[in-house]
């Protein structure tokens, strides 16, 4: 077991009320800002103290409300590493990543310097200090600091948020890398879903304090437990309807004036979401043969073009609002533009049902 | 049209632009004449060098210097650990130590004198103890210390406590993972982190000491080699004539500017290797 948490905290205004069990690491914590992530990851590091609960990391217990067990941030071996990364300004980075090990012979420090140096690719900046360094280098410095005492579990809180889009992208695939190079356990907080999709084994999302959803990112990308954990994790199109029946597994849903298939755990007469992720629905001209298997084909008319980002985001009132995201080119190809009806299709499994009340 | 707009704007600015010359003129050379004059009536009068090497103003100097760094010693040694913690620590009440600790800035340096003699006098408060056994700190050295180190501390608690407030707080939670303890937090992450603001307020501590007078007179006394400092010493040379005083003033001068300089273009450069 990764981490077994229960923390309960008043932060001024704030409260936070996180449990969580992770079995499998890396563990990445995702939520809005403001949710609660920093502070949980800060008391796991021991530098918050909650005012109850318990926290235990590889089935180790740092902190125990109620047998009084709370050890001290420095016999923690967590390996920190906050956000902007806090590095020491008036050290060099061989000296901030070597602050940790004092302990050390210093032949033994030095060595291991080196090779987390090494390790990092810092080799040729080690005298520099922190303000003449890249964002990119800084981010490598601390995580190496973090490494260099041999941590039972590194703590990132969002560690590509500093950065600019293409470091990040190239650093994100080091750190992947290095982390399973190294084994370390690792817990990461972000408020950015692509990184928890490229990062976790386990996903945590966070609101208002409260842990919302712990699973695989398939589960909680796929099946998020409720409305804001959808909106959250990218799921645009979510619509009220009632199931009207069941049929091996599948569920009729009518939403609309329409019928939609689709699957998760509910039975014939409930209130459910209608949830669809936009990057799964399918557009197509009125009147084109349907050469895929899937079992939703609706119609309706274009009611919104917008781009996001290499996509364009399209609304489709199918009776009700379903966005799709599409390729700029299926734009060109089928001339979509407000106004124009066309067909959405999309797989019975790419829709999930949400139980309401 | 736009172009007398225009002219309009740049007549405006070139307006404006006179003003604060002048304005920064008016400021500067008040603040300049009385240091220049000082310089070159110095130079003027009578073997300068000759006055300056004399056994009167090279006491006072050796004083004033000895003085002021044992004072400027325990200012640090006391006000860092103090400055670090009303810095971290909030607890009801702050807002009166904080008030407390600022007060002499704003007394009267007499009215610190006369509340040292008060206190550590022969008859004073603890004084009266200490003269039992034996201990007289009124119009010694050690009181010069004491009066500087009274009216200076201040300076250096308010700036050492500001440096401590700016620093990243994740830096010191960084530092605890990585197995430091309190007290290794505030040496190796605290005070190096805030060593700027530090030596700004070690300077203007310093210099606060250097200055002084009110107190000390008032505590302890003006007597050569022991007690008078340099400002004491320009005050009591005045009743023999204007030549002492004219050249351990023209010295004061130039050190204290000296000094300032020095450490502005320290900062300077450490805020470019920090």
């Amino acid at each position: 077991m990764l981490l077994d948490l229960a923390v309960r905290c008043r932060l001024g205004d704030f409260a936070l009320d996180a449990e969580l069990a992770c079995e499998r690491g890396p563990l990445v914590i995702i939520g809005p800002s403001g949710a609660g992530k920093s502070a949980t990851l800060r008391a796991i590091a021991g530098v918050l103290t909650p005012e109850s609960g318990r926290i235990a990391v590889n089935e180790r217990v740092l902190f125990d409300s109620q047998s009084g067990v709370d050890v001290a941030s420095q016999l923690r071996r967590v390996g920190y590493v906050p956000q902007e990364y806090a590095l020491f300004p008036h050290l060099s980075a061989e000296a901030n990543v070597g602050f940790g090990l004092r302990g050390l012979a210093r032949d033994e420090a030095r060595a291991r310097v080196r090779e987390l140096l090494a390790l990092t690719g810092l080799d040729e900046q080690r005298i520099l200090k922190p303000r003449q360094l890249s964002g990119g280098q800084r981010q490598r410095v601390a995580l190496a600091r973090a490494l260099a005492i041999r941590p039972e579990v590194l703590l990132l809180d969002e560690p590509f948020a500093a950065l600019d889009a293409p470091t990040r992208a190239a650093l994100l695939e080091d750190v992947r890398s290095l982390i399973s190079k190294t084994g370390v356990a690792s817990i990461f907080v972000t408020h950015d879903r692509n990184e928890a999709l490229r990062l976790a084994d386990t996903v945590a999302v966070m609101m208002d304090g409260r842990i919302r959803q712990v699973g695989t990112p398939g589960d909680v990308f796929g099946s998020p437990a409720d409305e804001e954990v959808a909106t959250f994790v990218g799921v645009e199109t979510i619509a009220a309807g009632r199931v009207r029946s069941l049929n091996e597994g599948v569920a009729l849903v009518d939403v609309g004036g329409q019928t939609v298939e689709g699957g998760g755990d509910v039975s014939a007469g409930d209130e459910v979401l209608v949830c669809v992720r936009p990057e799964d629905v399918v557009l197509s001209k009125v009147g084109e043969i349907d050469q895929t298997s899937a079992r939703n084909r609706l119609r309706g008319r274009v009611l919104r073009v917008a781009p996001a980002g290499p996509f364009v985001r399209v609304e489709v009132d199918v009776g009700f609002a379903l966005v799709a995201l599409v390729t700029r080119q299926s734009v060109e190809d089928l001339g979509i533009s407000a106004g124009l009806d066309c067909v959405a299709t999309f797989k019975a499994s790419a829709v999930h049902l949400i139980r309401r009340g | 049209m736009a172009v007398r707009v225009e002219r309009g704007r740049s007549l405006q600015v070139a307006a404006e632009t006179v003003a604060i010359v002048i304005i920064s003129a008016v400021v500067l050379l008040f603040l300049a004449l009385p240091v220049f004059a000082i310089i070159e009536r110095a130079l003027e009068k009578t073997d300068v060098f000759d006055v300056a090497s004399s056994a009167r103003v090279t006491e006072a100097l050796r004083l004033s210097f000895e003085t002021t760094a044992i004072s400027l010693a325990l200012v640090i040694a006391f006000g860092t650990p103090l400055a670090y913690w009303l810095a971290r620590t909030k607890f009801p009440g702050h807002e009166v130590l904080d008030a407390l600790i600022d007060l002499p800035i704003v007394l009267p340096p007499a009215v610190g004198g006369l509340g040292l003699l008060m206190a550590f006098g022969r008859n004073g408060i603890v004084g009266s103890s200490l003269h039992d056994i034996g201990i007289d700190l009124a119009f010694t050295t050690a009181a010069v210390v004491m009066a500087q180190t009274f009216v200076a501390s201040p300076f250096y608690i308010r700036a050492a406590k500001a440096g401590f407030e700016a620093i990243d707080r994740d830096l010191e939670d960084v530092a605890q993972t990585l197995g430091s303890s309190r007290a290794g937090v505030f040496l190796r992450v605290a005070v190096p982190a805030a060593m700027p603001a530090l030596m700004a307020g070690a300077v203007m501590a310093w210099a606060r000491a250097l200055g002084e007078f009110g107190a000390t007179i008032m505590f302890a006394g003006s007597f050569p080699g022991r007690t008078q400092t340099v400002p004491l010493a320009v005050y009591r040379s005045l009743e023999t004539g204007v030549d002492v005083p004219l050249a351990l003033s023209a010295i004061l001068v130039v050190i204290s500017f000296a000094v300032l300089l020095a450490f502005r273009l320290l900062m300077k450069r450490a805020a470019f290797t920090l």
